[in-house]
């Protein structure tokens, strides 16, 4: 009994403890781990059709990234390949890896409402930003901290600033906006669908709708996800990105 | 023909193991491709003269997998020429043909006045893959250039960059080897069996990721030429900077020629994607230019461009994420050539696509500039 009382009160202890970073950085590594491996729908949605596309990736730390095009058949087998701070593209039928301009990682990944770096984590919420607190909240039943972020003056980021707000219990973000550098509202992140996936309770159902649009999104529904099950390094490389169709 | 008992016994497989990859994990055959169909309006000088073509294009990839190391692709066209521009083309079946594939794998089952259906095998080969190396036998492409529209690295493959149709790129017979030196480092040979003339191509590469830049260096002899070569892919700030040169050395019976093409790509805020680049080519030509030099013109790895200094700016611009613009924009000083390319694409369901592909050629006369001629292509296309 001691014990757990001991547990609680150091688990209460640690939570008080927390900083704004710290919480950022655990719900970071909640949808993260050391390694992932997924398999996730990327739905786009506008008011008079929407698209799907089926993709696989894999991720290690915030180094190394591949993300691999299932469907549909036009792009099947086309790769992305994140090393660092350095991106290609292989394109099967032309049998061409491009490497792409950093300024292509800030817009929009195949006409979805995410853009490349959100895919391939470029820059990193944790390391590139400030924290703060900036109040409490309730979203779908779960208490979650409020919490704001501006980009670092180094950091090469395009937001001015971002709210995040992650669930207190299980430090999952929930609810994020983002805002441009004049302040403005941009797009508005919600995670929900909360399920046991790969050992972990994750949020299945991503969604990101820009501000200005509000009848149209896009979703990213994991169909799976493996946590910290070891990729070589060698993985991620060119000659890898090749060999994935 | 032989390889038409080719083509059946690797159906009968795809039909026998898609049955069995049902229950299997590990999909041992896999196979893709699409349908096309092309129509064409070419237009002489000032709109005057119009003349049509329509080309029904299918092609299938067809990829086996026996075991983790053996691959074995075979990847064909079958097209359906018809119209008035097979009928004014004279011997027009003959030319479907890649004179640079020394093995004839192109059949054509219909040879009519105002209709042509032609079968051509562009990839056939067997890949031989360890961790370290790999070798890769038989008809494939290999793919050393760097830019997007010229590439002097690209000794292996003769193309027209204008035949925007042909996203492949025809194949060459060869044998390649990839020895992989370290995570992003690597070793290349390859020899190119000759084409008709009996010239072979072999040549080396060494590819190496350095400081944020890709760089590969090139060595070997094109036909009897020995060449040397440098193509890079990098970053300036937030912009990609790519370029190639190639060299040939003068030889009894060959000139001295410097091929460099270099270029940068920038995305804009707005999305807008912009791309400018160059291309020179020391034996080209400085002189305007009439249209028959360039509607005759042979393409090669020497010659990717008649004339001897050209620019290029791309933009393209995704309006909604169904619909994509396009304009290029080519022009050669000296020879006073411009080539305005616009193209339009849009998604019209999951696999159905609609591109509309505009091709005007001006040159510079003593009255002006003067349009030599149009192509417009409206295209559908579906893929599987």
């Amino acid at each position: 009994m001691t014990t757990i009382f001991f547990i609680l009160l150091t688990n209460w202890h640690q939570h008080l403890a927390l900083t704004a970073t710290e919480v950022v950085q655990r719900a970071n590594d909640n949808m993260r781990g050391e390694t992932s491996q997924s398999e996730l729908i990327i739905r786009t949605v506008r008011p008079t059709w929407q698209r799907e596309m089926t993709v696989k990736t894999w991720m290690k730390g915030e180094k190394y990234a591949i993300v691999l095009i299932k469907s549909p058949a036009k792009e099947k087998g086309v790769v992305f390949l994140k090393r660092e701070k350095e991106v290609w593209n292989w394109v099967p039928a032309l049998e061409r890896s491009i490497k792409l301009p950093p300024s292509m990682m800030t817009q929009s990944w195949m006409g979805t409402d995410f853009t490349n770096d959100d895919l391939v984590k470029e820059s990193s919420i944790v390391e590139d930003y400030i924290h703060s607190f900036a109040g409490d909240t309730t979203i779908n039943g779960r208490e979650c901290y409020t919490i704001n972020m501006v980009p670092k003056p180094e950091a090469a980021i395009v937001w001015g600033k971002l709210t995040l707000n992650i669930d207190k219990k299980d430090f999952l973000e929930l609810h994020t906006k983002f805002y441009d550098e004049d302040g403005e509202l941009i797009n508005i992140m919600n995670a929900y669908e909360i399920k046991t996936m790969g050992g972990r309770l994750i949020p299945t159902h991503i969604e990101m709708i820009p501000a200005d649009k509000p009848n149209q999104k896009t979703v990213l529904i994991y169909s799976s996800v493996t946590y910290n099950e070891p990729i070589p390094d060698t993985f991620f490389t060119l000659q890898q990105m090749k060999k994935l169709n | 023909m032989n390889w038409m008992l080719l083509i059946k016994v690797l159906l009968t497989l795809t039909y026998t193991t898609a049955t069995y990859a049902q229950d299997t994990t590990v999909q041992r055959l896999k196979y893709s491709g699409y349908i096309k169909n092309l129509q064409s309006l070419n237009y002489a000088e000032n709109f005057t003269h119009l003349t049509t073509g329509n080309l029904i294009h299918n092609r299938a990839n067809l990829k086996w997998q026996p075991s983790g190391s053996i691959i074995a692709v075979m990847e064909f066209r079958n097209r359906l020429f018809w119209g008035e521009e097979v009928a004014l083309t004279p011997g027009f079946a003959s030319q479907l043909r890649n004179a640079n594939e020394a093995a004839d794998l192109s059949l054509n089952w219909i040879n009519e006045e105002q209709m042509v259906l032609n079968t051509t095998i562009d990839r056939l080969y067997l890949l031989y893959d360890k961790v370290r190396w790999n070798v890769r036998v038989g008809r494939q492409r290999i793919n050393w250039g760097i830019g997007t529209i010229w590439n002097p690295n690209d000794l292996f493959n003769t193309f027209n960059f204008l035949d925007f149709d042909y996203e492949e790129r025809p194949g060459v017979d060869a044998l390649r080897l990839q020895y992989f030196t370290g995570l992003m480092n690597h070793i290349e040979l390859a020899i190119s069996v000759g084409d008709e003339s009996h010239e072979m191509i072999s040549a080396a590469k060494y590819f190496i990721n350095f400081a944020n830049y890709d760089l590969q260096l090139i060595g070997g002899w094109f036909q009897r030429q020995p060449t040397m070569g440098v193509g890079w892919s990098g970053i300036i700030r937030e912009s990609g900077f790519k370029g190639e040169v190639q060299y040939y050395f003068p030889r009894k019976d060959f000139q001295e020629l410097i091929n460099v093409s270099a270029e940068i790509d920038h995305v804009f805020e707005n999305g807008w994607y912009v791309n400018i680049g160059g291309f020179f080519n020391s034996r080209g030509i400085k002189e305007p230019a009439d249209l028959s030099t360039i509607a005759t013109l042979e393409f090669s790895p020497k010659n990717l461009m008649p004339t001897k200094w050209n620019s290029i700016v791309g933009f393209t611009k995704e309006i909604t994420p169904l619909f994509t613009g396009n304009t290029t924009i080519i022009y050669s000083p000296g020879s006073h050539l411009v080539m305005l390319l616009p193209t339009l694409s849009y998604n019209l369901s999951e696999n159905l696509d609609f591109n509309l592909v505009w091709q005007s050629f001006f040159n510079k006369q003593d009255t002006g500039f003067d349009d030599m001629a149009h192509r417009i292509f409206i295209r559908i296309k579906w893929s599987f």
